[in-house]
């Protein structure tokens, strides 16, 4: 049977389109009729969206300055 | 015929690369600001130590500018500047005696659910809260987005290596695997259990429970 935890543990995998036959048949199904798991499914994707929010950091002004001064050098040699 | 079309990515790859050679400061400029988070992280898993990350990072853009010109396209930007990355990586680990395969790491963690929500059959017992995600304000929006960031920071290094790159910096699976020396399905399982614990986290967040 397949049933919720095998689906959950085939989720990302199913996302990913690295389901094959049966599997990825049986997961459909089961992703239609189990309202746990499709809950849960919508919450990853909420957990994901919050993800991509995260302002990234800034970059370090040494590091920023040491790859332009090397990007003028560059442009200076040519 | 279609196949043989460039794909867009190639297409703004060839473009960037083009203003690169071409001397576009705001162009290189623009490239280090975005990929700063991607590198910096997959230097930490590598080298485990925020500054010599910094290093790591600095040497690699160094290295970029010295071999743009020799730049053929064969892969995208992104995994060519992270295999120069990766390289270096793994250079300084060794020097600094940290050297971790960053396959080796691939089995940091259990479960990606805990299994007592489980029944024995395999049907949820304890099954995820639900709750109202429709329109929050802003403040509970940024509450929740920090929650994740925490759960996030106390990922295992592989699993939030690679989570950053998919989910928060839009890396291909390909892209990742080629930088990173994964494979497919270990790449999948890292992505898998990183995505869970965020999920967990926010169930927790939504519960009151604390992230």
């Amino acid at each position: 049977m397949y049933l919720c935890r095998k689906a959950i543990g085939d989720m990302t995998e199913a996302e990913e389109g690295a389901l094959s036959g049966w599997s990825r048949f049986w997961h459909r199904v089961h992703m239609t009729v189990c309202g746990h798991c499709r809950a849960c499914r919508r919450q990853v994707t909420e957990a994901r969206a919050l993800a991509r929010e995260i302002p990234p950091d800034p970059v370090p002004p040494d590091v920023e300055e040491s790859a332009m001064r090397a990007f003028r050098a560059r442009g200076k040699s040519m | 015929m279609a196949d043989d079309a460039p794909s867009s990515e190639s297409l703004r790859d060839a473009d960037l690369v083009g203003r690169l050679r071409a001397g576009d400061e705001t162009a290189f400029r623009e490239l280090v600001r975005g990929m700063h988070r991607a590198l910096s992280r997959v230097a930490l898993a590598f080298v485990r130590e925020p500054s010599a990350a910094e290093e790591v990072v600095q040497e690699t853009w160094v290295a970029v500018v010295a071999q743009i010109d020799r730049f053929e396209q064969r892969s995208s930007l992104r995994t060519w500047i992270g295999s120069i990355l990766v390289n270096r990586a793994k250079t300084r680990a060794v020097r600094d005696k940290r050297s971790v395969p960053f396959s080796s790491l691939t089995s940091e963690d259990g479960e990606p659910v805990e299994p007592e929500r489980f029944g024995s059959a395999g049907i949820w017992s304890v099954p995820p809260r639900r709750w109202d995600s429709a329109p929050e304000s802003l403040a509970l929006r940024k509450e929740a987005r920090e929650a994740i960031e925490r759960e996030l920071a106390r990922l295992p290094e592989s699993q939030r290596t690679v989570v950053v790159l998919r989910d928060l910096e839009g890396w291909s699976s390909e892209e990742v695997c080629n930088v990173l020396g994964l494979s497919e399905t270990n790449q999948r399982v890292l992505l898998h259990r990183g995505r869970m614990r965020l999920r967990a986290a926010l169930e927790r967040y939504h519960s009151g429970d604390g992230a």
